[in-house]
């Protein structure tokens, strides 16, 4: 298919004339034809189209105006007339013939006789035919039909009429393409004529004489002129070259050899003649082989030998050991000089003695040598620092191009390959190298992070000192710890530093404040497993803490020791919260105790009355109920604060109900009124513990009662809250007001403390830890604790709690039921 | 001129250059129609090419179908048909042309006609033209389609006449060489046949305004010469007003319909000719001139 495709080229190829001139003329040629051709074409379709319309449109005027006669010939039947008017339509016009055909199919008809003037050829006289109609008219008058007017073309004439100038345009167009041909051909052939000097160019250039100005005449066009004058510049210029060559090759230092095909010398330079110790003649013909046979021997050559061809090659070192003199070393280069036919048809042989060189490369490799063997040592050096400490890969990589430390670098310098397996290995050490050494960067770099993360989140303070003393590194918690700033402490010596901390500390611990000569005695001991006391100090700024401090110190250069902070704030106030407890608790109890004591001393050593031991026993029995009340209350109390409401059981309740069943299940001490419920209203929902809230409505209600020993009313009224935000539902609450002896605003503040009893006489009994067993349950339901109070007037108590989500509109069904 | 024109659309140069090779081989056959079968002409409505390229197709579905060979005789103008009606040289016709008192005694019979929204005999003027109203024509050319042309010419003709309008009428030969005319600003309006009219603007993209519109009239007719045998009437008949049922005639009429700017709805049905008394009515009327 390929072939078929390029076929219509071949073709037109194969037409092509061989010469310049003649495809410049067969060029114009086909132009000028094309040309001439197509204008004579183009005009004549045109000619054609418009002669045509005319011709039409003359036979629809023609027909208009000779109808009025034939309409009114034929209405009289004068045919005679119809006739002669139809032959006078014919005269000079393009018809064939005209005819009058009446209704019946009858014709008056007028036909030409003569032939046309030029006969067109058939063709024409066909196309012409079948482009003209029959120009056909009705002929009627007042509405009544009476035939056809009919004019028929006579193609034969319009063809002629057209052929006959197109006819004259194909002799003129023919002549003048004749003309011009000749016209052309002649200063064409001798423009062109010119180029046959490039023969004699090319014969210049071949015997040497190239550059001989050989100009054309002044009648040559300018470009072959300005061609010339470039080739015979470029003749020039080759010339200049080729004897520049002969100089150069002479006077390069390099021995150059050209050779035939086989390897025989035919050519050298004087330079080849001095590196082979032999004058120039004595080299001509001299088989390279045996000039050089370092450069052929059996490393270089395969099949080694004479038979081996000659290829190129470059860069081949060879030993040349002239007769005499000392053994030389060149690098060689073959070059082949290939022929049209792509064959061998010689070579060159460029020689460059490197003895020098050679040598130098040889010092170069032992002093490699030496190089290699101290990067492995400390390449061993640096592995020994890095043992476990790098990752997987890197450590495999490493491993694998480990040596032993102090192996003897194989160095052979007679072997350039092993020169380059030599500096490879070198390469591996060193990359290996770095990998170790990337490796400990990435590990103490990881390590400085760990560490400086441990000691920036660590809540306890640190602070390192160098070897003199001074301090090295501060850590965030010690600067929020202290309030001192990292600037202000930094370099100071530890005497400094003791007195700025302790400038933080009260007056009284300040004296108490612990040397670090002792501080370092405890660490000491403290690192022997000795029991040792805390080190404590309190600061007053930048606000009230205790603070344990702990010293120790290290064996290491760069740090000397490090003193930690550590915040007992906290702890220290429980410390002490437990002791005070444990003492009120202790107190609470020993009065009971005493009593119940000392009454059973009396019995137990002195004789009573039976009536006076029974009001003992019965003072035994309400200090004993006393003390299970304290017991049982603290019992219920820590019970409470273990569990932080996870025993609780929620339900939404009602609180008007709730209100109404702690009201109606309390018994009122004495004979006092029962509480007055005040302001209930359905769907007060809150979600608690029934118990846990029955049981703190009721201790509310109990010391309502108890500390208003006057007597008065005792209600309990249902709030409606704020809200906390405006998206939350107001908070319900349920407020216990009395009538009692109201408590001033210091004893209102101390209310919820455990075992705190507003009553100092204590005539009012009580444990003292009912209002604290109110503020945990309202505090684990997520309520709180609101308290008023006047002294001699009264106190209000309000336990808030949140609103539960909608159950509303099903409580609110079934109030009934609830209730 | 008409094949020049044609070249400015595409599509009506391909429909121009099928209608050139089919007239080509029509016109010499037509002239020796003798030879076999009924020779059929239509009103050169469209201009030889496009009316050629329309009832190519159709006539030779019908003389498939009936089994009555037809052979298409195409005049280059309107006048012609009925020029071959009156030499007797043509046995079937597309036109309007026969229904004049004197021409209805000839014994053409109707044997059908084309389905076409109504057409009307229309004064019409380029939609840009200055001319508005139809006094603007004292005086000036107005184009026809041509002298026998009795939508195109003779009823507006008639109106501009009875309405004391004198017009100088320019005949073009052909419904579309007369609207050519127009929109070349050779004349200042034309008589028109609204159905070849709005044809014409659709297929050349043109717009025109009705300065006048005659009262509706029912689109030409297929007619048959006193002399075909009514077997062979009947059955042309039969294969014209079955056409669309047929599907591949429907196709036909379609494609066909597409060439001159008619709806694919425009085909033919059954008449005896008792609609045509609008025609009948005008020739009672009109002008004499025009009769």
């Amino acid at each position: 298919m390929h072939w078929l495709s390029h076929w219509p080229r071949l073709r037109l190829a194969g037409l092509l004339p061989n010469s310049l001139v003649g495809r410049v003329f067969a060029l114009y040629c086909v132009t000028l034809l094309a040309f001439v051709g197509g204008s004579l074409g183009l005009f004549y379709r045109f000619q054609f189209g418009v002669e045509l319309e005319a011709a039409q449109t003359r036979a629809e005027a023609l027909a208009t105006v000779i109808l009025p006669t034939i309409s009114d010939s034929a209405v009289i039947g004068d045919d005679d007339t119809i006739a002669r008017t139809l032959e006078r339509a014919l005269y000079h016009s393009s018809f064939e013939s005209a005819a009058f055909i009446d209704l019946k199919g009858r014709q008056v008809r007028a036909a030409r006789q003569d032939a046309p003037d030029v006969q067109a050829p058939a063709w024409l006289t066909r196309l012409v035919g079948e482009r003209l109609y029959d120009t056909n008219l009705p002929v009627s008058v007042g509405g009544r039909d009476y035939g056809v007017l009919r004019l028929r073309f006579a193609p034969e004439l319009i063809a002629g009429d057209l052929w006959r100038p197109a006819r004259a345009a194909l002799l003129l167009a023919a002549l003048s393409l004749v003309g011009g041909l000749v016209l052309i051909r002649l200063p064409l052939v001798h423009w062109l004529g010119h180029l046959g000097r490039l023969r004699s160019l090319e014969q210049g250039l071949r015997s040497g004489e190239a550059g001989r100005r050989d100009a054309l005449d002044a009648s040559a066009p300018i470009e072959f002129r300005q061609t010339f004058e470039v080739l015979n510049q470029a003749a020039e210029n080759l010339q200049a070259q080729r004897e520049q060559a002969a100089v150069t090759l002479g006077a390069i230092g390099d021995a150059v050899l050209t050779l035939d095909a086989e390897g025989a010398v035919v050519l050298a330079n004087p330079a080849a003649a001095a590196l082979f110790d032999r004058p120039l003649p004595a080299l001509l013909g001299q088989g390279v082989r045996t000039l050089l046979p370092g450069a052929f021997s059996d490393r270089f050559t395969q099949p080694p030998g004479d038979a081996a061809p000659l290829t190129p090659w470059r860069g081949r070192r060879a030993e040349l050991r002239p007769a005499g003199g000392p053994e030389r070393v060149l690098d060689t280069t073959l070059s082949t000089i290939l022929g049209p036919d792509g064959q061998a048809v010689g070579h060159v042989l460029a020689c460059r003695d490197i003895s020098e060189q050679h040598a130098l490369d040889l010092r170069l490799r032992t002093e490699l040598g030496r190089r290699e063997a101290t990067l492995r040592t400390l390449r061993g050096v640096l592995e020994g620092l890095s043992h476990g400490g790098l990752p997987a890969s890197t450590a495999t990589a490493t491993s694998a191009t480990t040596r032993p430390a102090g192996e003897a670098t194989p160095v052979d310098p007679a072997v350039p390959e092993a020169v380059l397996a030599w500096a490879g290995r070198g390469a591996d050490d060193i990359e290996a190298i770095s990998l170790l050494i990337s490796g400990l960067v990435s590990r103490l770099q990881e390590r400085s992070e760990q560490l400086n993360a441990i000691f920036a989140l660590s809540p306890d303070g640190f602070v390192s000192f160098d070897g003199a003393l001074g301090v090295s590194y501060v850590n965030p918690a010690f600067m929020r710890l202290t309030g001192l700033d990292e600037a202000e402490v930094l370099g100071e010596h530890e005497a400094v530093f003791v007195a700025r901390l302790a400038a933080l500390c009260s007056p009284a611990s300040r004296e108490r404040f612990p040397s670090f000569q002792a501080l370092r005695r405890e660490g000491a001991d403290a690192e022997g497993g000795a029991e040792t006391r805390r080190a404590l100090i309190e600061t007053e700024r930048p606000s009230r803490r205790v603070l344990e401090l702990g010293l120790r110190s290290s064996q290491s250069a760069v740090i000397s020791q490090v003193l930690y902070l550590r915040d007992v704030t906290h702890e220290t106030e429980v410390d002490q919260m437990k002791s005070e407890f444990l003492s009120t608790a202790a107190h609470e109890l020993r009065t009971p105790m005493a009593s119940i004591y000392g009454f059973c001393e009396l019995m137990l050593h002195r004789p009573v009355t039976p009536e006076r031991q029974r009001e003992m026993l019965q003072i035994v029995n309400r200090q004993t109920q006393r003390m299970i009340a304290i017991i049982n209350e603290l019992l219920d109390l820590a019970r409470i604060e273990a569990r932080r409401g996870t025993d609780f059981v929620l339900e939404t309740l009602d609180l008007a109900t709730l209100a109404r069943d702690v009201t109606g299940e309390f018994r009122p001490p004495g004979e006092r009124d029962a509480p007055q419920l005040l302001g209930l209203v359905p769907d007060a929902l809150v979600r608690v513990d029934r118990n846990k809230m029955h049981q703190a409505l009721a201790n509310v209600l109990s010391n309502a009662y108890k500390y208003s020993p006057a007597g008065g009313a005792v209600r309990v009224r249902l709030l409606r809250g704020e809200p906390a935000a405006a998206d939350e539902d107001p908070p319900w609450g349920l407020r216990v007001e009395d009538s009692g002896i109201g408590m001033t605003p210091e004893q209102l503040a101390r209310v919820s403390e455990r075992f705190y009893r507003a009553d100092a006489s204590g005539n009012i009994p009580g444990t003292g830890l009912g209002m604290s067993i109110v503020k945990e349950i309202m505090g684990l339901l997520g309520g709180r604790l609101e308290l008023a109070s006047t002294p001699g007037t009264g106190t209000q108590v309000t336990l808030w709690l949140p609103a539960a989500p909608a159950r509303a509109a099903v409580m609110t069904s079934q109030w009934g039921l609830v209730n | 001129m008409n094949c020049l024109h044609a070249l400015r659309r595409p599509l009506s140069t391909l429909a121009a250059c099928a209608g050139v090779v089919l007239a080509t081989l029509a016109a010499p056959a037509a002239h020796a129609a003798d030879a076999a079968g009924y020779r059929f002409s239509p009103v050169n409505q469209y201009g030889i090419n496009v009316t050629a390229a329309y009832w190519n197709p159709i006539i030779a579905y019908v003389s498939e179908k009936s089994g009555v060979p037809l052979q298409l005789k195409i005049g280059r103008t309107s006048a012609d048909t009925t020029a071959y009606v009156l030499a007797q040289e043509v046995e079937f016709i597309f036109s309007n042309h026969m229904f004049s008192p004197e021409r209805e005694a000839l014994g053409w019979k109707v044997l059908g006609r084309r389905l076409t929204p109504p057409v009307r005999g229309q004064v019409i003027v380029p939609a840009d033209s200055p001319v508005t109203e139809l006094s603007q024509l004292q005086g000036q050319e107005v184009a026809f389609a041509g002298p026998e042309a009795l939508v195109a010419y003779k009823f507006p003709y008639a109106h501009l006449s009875t309405h004391g309008i004198n017009v100088k009428p320019v005949f073009a030969g052909n419904m579309d060489a007369a609207l050519v005319q127009l929109f070349n600003r050779k004349v200042a309006a034309a008589g028109a046949n609204s159905q070849l009219a709005e044809g014409y603007a659709r297929r050349e993209g043109k717009a025109i305004r009705v300065l006048w519109s005659s009262g509706p009239l029912h689109d030409l007719a297929l007619m048959a010469a006193a002399k075909v045998p009514d077997k062979d009437a009947k059955a042309v008949a039969k294969a014209f007003i079955g056409m669309h049922l047929d599907p591949r005639g429907r196709e036909i009429l379609e494609k066909a319909s597409q060439q001159v700017g008619l709806t694919a709805e425009a085909y033919f049905i059954a008449s005896d000719g008792s609609e045509y008394g609008a025609y009948r009515d005008f020739y009672r009327s009109a002008p004499p001139a025009l009769r």
